[in-house]
Formats: structure tokens, sequence, C-alpha cells
């Protein structure tokens, strides 16, 4: 897959990494920041018990004995529930006795017992060394799987690895001397490791699941039933019903001790806790890791199955699996991951057991051996030498025993020997009853038994290793066989091997501790070890009397307490020393127990005022009398006796421990003095950085927000540095836009190509510029002037580094100079230019401006006149005048104005004072003025003046007249006017006389045709009557002829009466111009009817709509004139001769308003003449019977007496509509 | 109401229930086809009560160290 060279260099790259990553650590926790003061990191650090065991042996358990696997996980989990008991404990047990490994904790409960250091030192060892073999043997075994292929280096592949481990242990682990010391390098590197291989797994896992197959079931069910079911249960093939419960019950037993008691572990979880609550947080985190890690072992181990791979050998289906499907990537992941699991375990493992060999072992026997003295100050090399003589043990113990079994087997050898620690250390820090020979007796035994039952048939099995005990029994005894001691041969070999050895191991350390007493080492420690203070211990001492009074001694200790604490605090701080030594409801204490709550209030109140502080204070107290002291000082005299010290043994320890305390308190003198020096470096430093930010702020403020442009500019004419106010001069958007965008100064800037030449030469001589005014070029082309105040700043040998500056616009000041430059000429100029004389003097007359013309008046300059008064200069008359019209002007602050003659010439003067800001007079303005033209004009005018009124007069005379001759001739117009409107209408009505007359003519003629008829017959009649001739015939035909002629002659005039009737009304109105309610709809029939004459010329007819139930209280003649003017005036202009036409009327009425519309569809008004057709006289038809009064006076009645509008709307072709809008109010509809 | 995971001797009642709960196999509880989904189901509700645990100890914690605060853990 990859070429081992290849591998090499990954595992170089990766272990240089965490090599990294371990520097990183250690220079934060030398920073005072340790990584390892965080509980995750702690908890992660508890995964190295996921080694490479787990890694691949899990999947090779799962493959050949089902879910047994589980166990080495759920039984850490179960422990994990009991952690904040025994772990916390163990925690603060090496806080309080610098313990350093577990071998140093029974040492430590037993009485500081070599031997049994020792022999727990063995039993570390000699159980670590398979499982540090196990470690070498998977990362040598999947080294030679990923890297494959022939090459020499896999020749050495298991020594390689094992220098690496070697130095890479050392280099992290054993690097120092001092083994209390934590290790926050290694534990950065184990906590990255436990990640690293986590993602590994899991990352075999989803692709076993979801890579190779559909999902879990679709992975499940490619498996045949019997494996599926095997891989399922309990104890897989191997085992069935009740052995396999029991397998699995001891497993877990196995496992609950192992993450505790493997020597590696203890030294994670005890020695290396920074903070006993990290312990809650890992008893979580941790079992969340091992589910998780945990979680496809299962699929792995059924997709290993499914893919064909060798069901023997599970163990290698984790990088297998990926391998076998080409993914080299993932495969080199896994065997990276797999490297962690290994390199982790065995780091830490090698390192703690180093650490216990050097102590327990390699030092007595260096006391002892004289030669060996000169390793004394070797011990660090030693502890090198033990690490490497521990991964090649395992080393060898792989090379010959790790072939012989699957991983996983291998694993439970090392957690069967860390088991026998259980009861000597559970017993030592919870029961009271333990002693050092139960404990020796017990770890001794089970020791043994494990060696015999558990090593041996793995060693056998190896390869007929010390096979005979094995087979045939210790010494030839059947009954001592490996795996069926005293014939038990119903259990699997590792039951078989917990029980004897737990059963053994616990029954004689029990047994033994109950029948031996404990030492007073062992007493001295007890308390601090199970937590409970014997009484038994406390009765024990020296028999003295209990016959001092508590009370008062706690009322001596209170009174000096609270010089430092409120009484409340005290109190509790006594009544919890008291507590804690159960002295409630006595009232006497011997010396002893007083010394005793001496010593537990001391300890209190250390930790409000420090140990020295406290123990001073309360030595000030007097609690012990000098006979007390005496009683106390023989009780320890005796307990001296009793510990068999000489006296000068004891001195030198005291000496010791006194010289001891001077040199720590002198050391700590010296560290809080460089702490307080430090200290105030600090204060020092914090101000004076405080300072410079204040001042980089206010520079920067300054900066930033001065109006002025301040810059620096290089040699070659760009900008280094540039202010806001610079980029805003010049107008560019920012500062860094200018300076992005000038690179040459002297062209992009300055108006003038020598301006910058010019600056440069000036520094070049000067060495700096102030005030120099240049004109300069804004970024649009405008032209500004700004002034500089530059410096050239120049380097050691005088060449021109920068140029630092400052830069204002001073265009509006020069615009201004400028401006009031020309003003002062303008005013100037006014000044001489007027003809007037212009002075400017004091209050008293003096002269101190006079303009050309003032002093030319006199013959004089103005220079020769300043300063002397104008009184001097004055014919005596005038000067007096002037004299008084000026202490006027002063005296009233207002100007005084008259006139002088001089020299026969008049002149006109004005005095004006001005004013300070006080309101008194200062100055004074004299205009004077030569008026002498003036005034002869003026009497010239007076005389052409009055001969003008004379004129005037005249002429306002001839224009009354006119005016008056204009309004008769406007009167005579308005008459002529009125008489031609008033004809206009009497020619209105004569037309509609004539055609009464000719409508009524009709019936009048027919009557007076049958009349005549009538009297012809009536004359026949008479005449054939009178002549006999009359026959009854024709005397009837006659009457009928009568009958038909008197009818006929009887409805004409019926209808004549009422043709006249009708147009007499229609007469009347028109003439009168009454008001008078009206028909609207037959009073306009009756009009039309008068019409009827001349519509009979022509081929027009007239249709009127009008609702004939509308009757209105208005002027009847008005309507009557309208209609009449409307009709007559569309027959005369909107038709040819003989054109047919419709003159449509349509009268509606709505909302008090009436509206007629009258249309026709004659041929239109050209739009010229549509607005005139209103104006008086105003016609086309002049000479050819029209008038130009029609519609004029139409106007007037709907505008003026109906209080209407008319409009008229037409176009050529289109005919013509005329709209008049009408109000009834004025009409009154009814 | 306040869950008890504060108080003292909380610890050891989940190491029993656990105990139980992990070796209740033993006594052929569940079925054996169903063995992993138990082992996990437990094995997750585990956790959940050890982390509700090391709370409850924390909590209990916080208490001592406030004024007047009187667990015991």
């Amino acid at each position: 897959m990859f070429s081992p060279l290849l591998v090499l260099l990954f595992l170089a790259c990766y272990i240089s990494g965490l090599f990294l990553l371990a520097r990183w650590a250690e220079r934060r926790s030398e920073a005072g920041r340790p990584v390892t003061d965080n509980p995750w990191v702690y908890a992660l650090s508890l995964a190295t018990y996921c080694t490479s065991w787990t890694f691949y042996g899990s999947v090779g358990k799962a493959v050949g004995s089902g879910l047994i696997f589980l166990t080495i996980y759920i039984g850490p989990t179960l422990c994990a529930a009991l952690w904040w008991s025994i772990l916390r404990k163990l925690v603060r047990i090496k806080s309080s006795f610098h313990i350093t490994s577990i071998a140093d904790l029974l040492a430590a409960r037993y009485g500081k017992s070599h031997r049994i250091a020792a022999l727990a030192t063995t039993v570390a060892f000699l159980g670590s060394v398979p499982y540090v073999a196990l470690q070498l043997k998977s990362v040598i075994s999947t080294f030679s799987l990923v890297a494959g292929g022939q090459s020499v280096i896999l020749d050495f592949v298991g020594p390689l690895v094992v220098g690496l481990m070697i130095a890479y242990t050392i280099l992290l682990g054993v690097r120092r001397i001092d083994p209390t010391d934590r290790h926050p390098g290694m534990i950065a590197t184990i906590t990255a490791e436990a990640v690293i291989k986590l993602v590994a797994l899991v990352s075999v896992g989803l692709f076993a699941v979801y890579g190779l197959h559909g999902g879990l079931g679709d992975l499940l069910s490619s498996l045949p039933p019997d494996r599926l079911s095997a891989i399922l249960s309990l104890g897989g093939a191997g085992y069935t019903g009740g052995s396999s419960y029991v397998l699995w019950a001891s497993y877990l037993l196995l496992a609950m001790s192992a993450i505790i008691f493997l020597p590696h572990q203890f030294h994670l979880a005890v020695v290396e806790n920074a903070s006993e609550k990290h312990i809650r947080t890992a008893s979580w985190v941790f079992p969340l890791y091992l589910l998780v890690i945990n979680a496809f072992v299962v699929p792995i181990a059924a997709a290993g199955i499914a893919a064909g791979l060798d069901p023997s050998r599970g163990d290698i289906y984790v990088l297998g699996l990926p391998a076998l499907h080409g993914r080299a990537g993932l495969a080199l992941l896994v065997f990276l991951g797999g490297f962690s699991a290994a390199m982790c375990m065995v780091m830490v493992s090698s390192m703690t057991n180093a650490v216990m060999l050097t102590n327990h072992v390699l030092l007595p026997v260096i006391e002892r051996v004289s030669a060996l003295h000169f390793l004394k100050r070797r011990l660090l090399q030693c502890r090198w030498a033990c690490v490497a003589f521990l991964i090649l043990v395992s080393y060898w113990f792989e090379s010959v025993v790790g072939e012989s079994y699957i991983l996983v087997n291998i694993g439970i050898i090392a957690f069967g020997a860390v088991l026998q620690f259980a009861p000597a250390i559970l017993g030592g820090i919870f029961w009271r009853g333990g002693t050092r020979a139960g404990a020796l007796a017990g770890l001794s035994a089970g020791f043994l038994l494990w060696m015999h039952t558990m090593l041996l048939p793995a060693l056998s099995k190896s390869g007929n290793i010390w096979g005979g005990p094995v087979q045939n029994g210790l010494f030839g005894l059947p009954l001592l066989r490996s795996e069926a001691l005293f014939g038990l041969t119903s259990l699997n070999p590792v039951t078989h091997s917990v029980f004897w050895t737990l059963t053994f191991n616990l029954g004689l350390y029990v047994l033994v501790s109950l029948l031996t007493a404990p030492s007073r080492e062992e007493l001295a420690v007890l308390g601090e070890f199970t937590g409970e203070t014997s009484r038994r211990e406390r009765e024990s001492g020296p028999q003295v009397e209990s016959d001092i009074d508590l009370a008062e001694k706690c009322r001596l200790m209170e009174r000096t307490l609270m010089e430092y604490m409120r009484k409340a605090e005290v109190q509790e701080i006594i009544l919890g020393s008291m507590r804690t030594l159960d002295l409630f409801g006595r009232t006497s204490i011997s010396v002893t127990m007083l010394a005793a709550l001496y010593a537990e209030v001391e300890k209190a109140f250390s930790g409000v005022v420090g140990a020295a502080a406290a123990h001073k204070a309360l030595g000030k107290a007097g609690v012990f009398t000098p006979e007390e002291t005496r009683i106390l000082s023989d009780v320890y005299g005796s307990m001296l006796a009793e510990m068999r010290i000489t006296p000068d043994e004891m001195v030198r320890r005291i000496d010791y421990h006194i010289e001891r305390e001077r040199l720590l308190t002198r050391h700590a003198d010296e560290l809080k003095e460089t702490i307080r020096q430090r200290e105030l470096e600090i204060v020092e430093r914090r101000r004076v950085e405080e300072a410079l930010r204040k001042a980089e702020e206010n520079y920067r403020g300054i900066f930033l927000n001065a109006p002025e442009g301040i810059f620096q500019t290089t040699p070659e004419g760009r900008f280094a540095v540039a202010n806001p106010a610079l980029a805003r001069i010049l107008g560019y958007g920012s500062p860094e836009e200018l300076m992005a965008q000038v690179t040459d100064v002297g062209k992009q800037i300055y108006a003038y190509p020598l301006g910058r030449a010019r600056l440069l030469r000036m520094l070049s001589e000067n060495g700096s510029v102030d005030g120099m005014e240049m004109a300069m070029r804004k970024r649009d082309g405008t032209l500004i002037w700004c002034s500089i105040i530059a410096r050239a700043v120049r380097d050691a040998d005088g060449n021109l580094v920068r140029i630092d500056g400052m830069l204002s616009d001073v265009t509006e000041r020069k615009k201004a100079v400028e401006e009031l430059r020309e003003s002062s000429a303008r005013i100037s100029a006014l000044f001489n230019a007027t003809s007037d004389s212009a002075i400017l003097m004091d209050v008293e007359g003096r002269i101190l401006a006079i303009n050309e013309h003032g002093a030319m008046r006199r013959g004089l300059s103005p220079e020769e006149m300043t300063g002397h008064y104008i009184y001097d200069h004055l014919p005596p008359n005038a000067a007096e005048t002037r004299r008084l019209q000026t202490r006027e002007a002063v005296r009233t602050k207002s100007p005084r104005s008259f006139e002088e003659e001089r020299d026969g010439f008049y002149y006109s003067v004005t005095i004006y004072p001005i004013l300070d800001s006080d309101g008194t007079p200062r100055q004074l303005a004299s205009f004077s003025r030569d008026i002498t033209a003036r005034k002869q004009s003026e009497e010239l005018i007076q005389r052409l003046n009055e001969s003008l009124e004379q004129r005037v007069l005249e002429r306002t005379q001839q224009l009354e007249e006119a005016n008056q001759e204009l309004k008769e001739t406007l009167e005579q117009l308005n008459r002529t006017h009125r008489q031609l409107v008033e004809s206009e209408k009497m020619a209105s009505l004569g037309g509609l006389v004539a055609g009464v007359a000719h409508e009524i003519n009709t019936p009048v003629g027919i009557g007076v045709t049958a009349a005549s008829h009538l009297e012809d017959k009536t004359k026949a009649m008479l005449e054939a009557y009178h002549g006999g001739e009359l026959k009854r015939s024709k005397l009837e035909e006659f009457l009928g002829m009568c009958d038909e002629s008197t009818r006929m002659i009887l409805s004409n005039l019926r209808r004549a009466s009422d043709l006249i009737r009708s147009f007499k009304q229609v007469a009347v109105d028109r003439s009168t111009e009454e008001r008078r309610s009206f028909n609207l709809c037959e009073y306009l029939d009756e009009v039309l009817l008068s019409l009827k004459p001349h519509l009979k010329k022509t081929a027009v007819k007239v249709e009127l709509s009008c609702d004939e139930k509308l009757v209105i209280d208005s002027y009847p003649g008005a309507f009557s004139q309208i209609l009449t003017n409307l009709v007559m005036n569309a027959l005369t202009h909107a038709y040819d001769p003989g054109q047919a036409g419709i003159i449509r009327i349509n009268i509606g009425h709505n909302e008090g308003r009436m509206l007629i519309v009258f249309s026709d569809d004659g041929k239109g008004i050209a739009p010229e003449h549509l607005d005139k057709i209103f104006e008086p006289f105003y016609t086309t038809k002049r000479g050819r019977g029209g008038t130009g009064l029609g519609l004029h006076i139409l106007y007037n009645i709907v505008t003026q007496k109906l209080q209407g509008t008319v409009r008229c709307e037409s176009n050529p072709g289109q005919g013509t509509t005329f709209t008049l809008d009408i109000p009834l109010e004025g009409s009154r509809a009814q | 109401m306040k869950l008890p995971f504060g108080k003292p001797g909380v610890s050891r009642f989940i190491f029993v229930t656990l105990l139980l709960v992990f070796n209740w196999p033993i006594l052929s509880i569940p079925r054996p086809e169903n063995l992993l989904g138990w082992l996990f189901a437990a094995w997750g509700l585990g956790i959940g009560v050890l982390f509700l645990a090391a709370r409850g100890a924390a909590d209990a914690d916080d208490a001592d160290d406030e004024p007047g605060g009187g667990a015991d853990v």
C-alpha cells in the first residue's frame, strides 16, 4: 500500500507534530497557563485506557467472543460512578503524601514499607510487560500491513519501533528528575492522540457501515445468521450458557480494577490530576468516550466477516477493511490511530514503571551496595535505563509470546496482575484494620497465583515455556495445575484465575490484618488515608489528666483571633475545630487534647492569615501555662522515648527542619521581595504604558483632527505619512487614497513645475522653511495657495531621508488680503474721484485726511492740509459757521447740513459725526459740495415754473372740454347701441307678427272661402225659392252643405282664435319682459309655431325634446327671444339655401339647473369666428340679412337676465352646438 | 422539584444500579438478539445519570462555597 520509507516518513512527521504540541503545552505551563487545568483534557487523557488493544483487539474479541469485549469498557463506566468517592480520596492522599506511583501509595499506607513497595513495583512491572508487549506487537504488525511489499526496513521494524518508543518516552516523560512534577507536554500529546484514535476508529466504522454497505441493517443482513448470532451473543462460539455469564462478570471485575490500578492509569488519574473537580467531568466524559469508540466495533467485525477476512485474525479487521478496499488514506489514518493508541500507553506505562523501579527497587539496592553509590547522582539516567529495560523486555515478551494469542488475551493478563492491587489499596483507604503484614500476604499470594494461573499458561501456550506447572501441576501435583487449581475445572481460565487470585489475596489480606497490629507508622497516617480519626488512637496516647478548663482556653484563643476576624467567624473556626476533635459536651480536656485543639485552630486560622502569621498570633495568646507546657513536654518526651530516637537524632532532625524552614522563609522572603519588585515594575510599566498610550492618543488626536495638513514625504516625492486634513485640503477622500495616488508630489501637487524644486533648494540651504506660500493643485485641478512649514530630516551622512512638515490652505486668506488691497485702492480712488471736498477730522476740527479735490479747492495738496485745522483754511465768517456747526454735530451726535458762501461760490456742507462703540463722537466726516451751479439752476427753474403753471391751467381746461365731448359721444354710442338692440328686438317681434299673420291667414282664408261658398249657395237657394223651383232634394242638399260650411268656418275661426291668443301671449311676453309661471315646453312650441313661416321656406326641421310637465317661474319673453334668435341664426348661417337639416333642442334639468342644448347639423363655424360670435355687430353676412346682434342679445339675456352661462362649440362641417346653463333658482321650477 | 443528584451517596446508588443493569444478561434478560441494543441503551442512560450526578456534585460544592451553605458531600 505504502512503501516502508513513506510510512516511516509519515510517522516521523506525526511524532514531530506531537512533539511540537508537547513543547507548546510545556511553555504554556511554564507561563502559568497549563492546558492540563482543563477537565476535558483530564478526561481525554484517561482515554489512554483505550490502547491498541481497544483499537484493534476489540474487533478481534468481538469476532471470536461476541459482545464480551464490551465488559472491558462497561467496567470503567461502572467504576466511574464511584470515582467521586475513590478517585477523589486517592487524589487527596496524593496531595498529602506526594504520591508518585501506585507502589508509593501502598508504601505510604503501610508504614513506608520498602518491601511492599518493591512487591507492588514487581507486580506492576510484570503486569505492564504483557500490556506494553501488546502495544509493540500491534504497531509492528500493522506497520507491516500498511507498508507491505519487500524491503529491508521491514526486517528492522521491531527495533525501529522500540527505539522510537524509548526516545519518545524519555523526551516527554522522563526528561527531568522530579517525579512529583506533572507532565503537561505528555498530557497534551496523549489528549491529542485520544482524539486521533477516536476519529480513526469512527471513520472506519462509518466506512464499514455506509461505505461498504447501505446502512447497519444492510450490513448485518449480509452475514450468515450463525455468524451474526455469534457476534451478538455473550462469549461468541466459545462459551455458552452460564460460563459466558461468569466470564462476563469476571471481565467486568477486571476492567473495573484496571481503570484505576493499571500503573499508567493510576498515574494519569491520580498523579497528573490538577484539580479534584476534574474528576466530576471525567466521570461522564470518559464513559461517553468509551461508548463512542465502541459503537462501531460490532459493525466493523461484521463488515470484516462479510468482506471475507480471516475470522481468526479479527484484530486486523480495522486496518484490513480499508486496505482491502484500496482506501490508502483511511488505512494510513487507522495506522496512525493505532500507533497513537499504542504509543501513549507505552509512554505513560514505561515512565511510571521507571519511576517505581528506580525508587523502590534500584535505590534500596544502591543503598546497600556501596559499589553502586555513584548511581545516586545518576538517578535520571537510571530512569532512562528503566524505561529502555521495560520496553525491551516487553519486546522480548512480544516476540516470544505474542504470536500465540490474539491481542485481546494479552491484555487480560495485565488486567489480572493489577487486580491484585485492589484489596490492599481499597482496604488501605477504607478499612482501618488493614495492616502491612496483611497487605504483603494478600498481595504476595495474589501475585504468585496470578503468575501461576494466568502468566504461566500464556507462556506455556506460546511455546511451551514452563509448560510443566500448567499441564502437570506445580511440583507435579495435579491439584496445583495452573488452569485447574485445587481441581476446579468448571471455570474458564480467566475466571478461574480471577477467582483464585482474589480469594487468596483478599482472604489473606483480611485474615492477616486481623491477626496483626498496625505499626506506629501506619497508625500515624491512618487518619489521612481512611478519613477517620480513631477514638482509640486519640485515647491510646499518654495518660494525662483531663483537668484543663476547655471554655477558658477557647476564650483565650477567641480573644486573639478576634483581633483579625469578626466574632462569628472566630466562633465558627473554634467550634469547627471542636467538632473535628469530637469535643462537644466536654468541659475539661487533657493537655494533649488541648494541643490537638490548638493545632486544629491554628490550621484553620492559617487559611485566613497564612501559616506563619497564624502560628505567631496564637503563640501570643498564652493558651498554655508553664505547667501545661511542662506536662506537654513530658508527654512528648515519653512519646520520643517510645519512638526510640536519640536526643541527638531528634535535635538533628529539628535542626534540619528549622534550617529548612529558615531557608524556606528566606527563600519566600526573597520571592516576596522579587514579587514586590516585579509588581512595582509592573505598576511602573503600566503607568508608563498608560502615559504612552495617552500621549499616543493625544498625538493621534492632534494628527487626525488638526486643521492643518501634516505630512512626511520621501525624497522621491511620495507621501509616507499624511493626515486627513492634508487629504481634505488636496481634495482626496482619505489619506490612504492620497498616499496611493500621489506618486510624484512635484508633478501632481505643485501647481508650477519648479515649486517642489524651490522647496528642496530652500530646505537644502536652510534646513527648514517656515510659512512658504506655494500654489498647488487639488485633485480636481483647482488652484489653491498653501503655506508650508517643513523640515528636512537627514541621516548620519547628511542625506535627505524625508521631509516632515505641515501645510495649510491659505487661499481664502490670500484672497481676503488681495480683496482688502483692492478695496483700499477702490476707496482711495472713490475718495479722490469725487468733485466734493471730503474731509476726515477729529472733533477739534484737525484734518486727518482730505481728498485731492478738497485740497485743490484751496490750492493745496492733501499732505499740506493734513494735520492742520480746517478753520485755518476758511474765511473768518465761514470758519465761525463751520466751528459752530462742528460743535453742534458733536453735541447732538447727528449730522449737520448747511450752506456756505465763499468767494462768490456756494457750498453745501454736511458734517457727520463718527461715533465709537460707546456712542461718543471720535471723528467727523465733512462733505462739501459746490452748489453754485445748482443755485443758478434753481433760480432759472423758479422762473420757468411760474410760466409753466399758467400753461398747465390752460391745458387742463382744454382736456376737460375734450373729456366732456367724449362722454357725450359715448352716451350717444350707448343710446345708439340700445336702439339697435331694441330695433333688433322689434325686428324680431315684427317677424313674429308676420309669422302670426301668415299662420292665421290659412284658417281665416278657409273660413272666408267657406262663407263665400255658403253665400253663393244661399243666394241660389233664395232664387230657387223665390222662383218656386225649390225642391225638396235641393233643400236637403243645401242644408247639408250649410251644415258642412258652418262647421268648417267655425273650426277655422277657432283655430285662428287659438293662434291669436297664443301669439298674443308670445308678443306680450316679448315686449313686456314680465316674470310669470309657464309650461316651458308648451311655450317653446308656441314660439316655434311663430317661426313656422321662416322654417317653411327651408328644408330644415326642428325637434324639441323637453319635459312636458316642466313649469318654471321665469321670464318667458327671454326664452322666446333666445329660441327665436338661435333658430334664426341657424337658418341664416348654418344652411345654404335649400339645404336640408335638423335642429335639435334638448332641455334637461337637474339639481337646480336647467341645461338647454341647441344643436344643428349645418356647416359649423370657423375657429377664427368662434370666439367673436357673441360680440355686438359681428357678423359674416353683413348686408345679406345679418346684423351681428342676434347672438349678442342672446348672450346678454342668458348671462344678465337669467344669471346663466352660454358656450358655443363648433367645428367646420360638423354643425354647431350652443349649451345654455341656466339656474332654476332664477327661473324657479315648479 | 430539585433532583437529588447532589445528595451524598447518590454515586454509590448509581453504581449499584448500573451494576445490576449490566449484569442482567446473567439472568437472561433481555433476549440474546436484543442484547446489543440493551447494553448500549443502558450504557447511554448510565452516562446521562453520571452527568447529572456530576452536575449535582458541582452544585453542592457551589452551595458549600456560599455563606451558610451546608450540603454535605
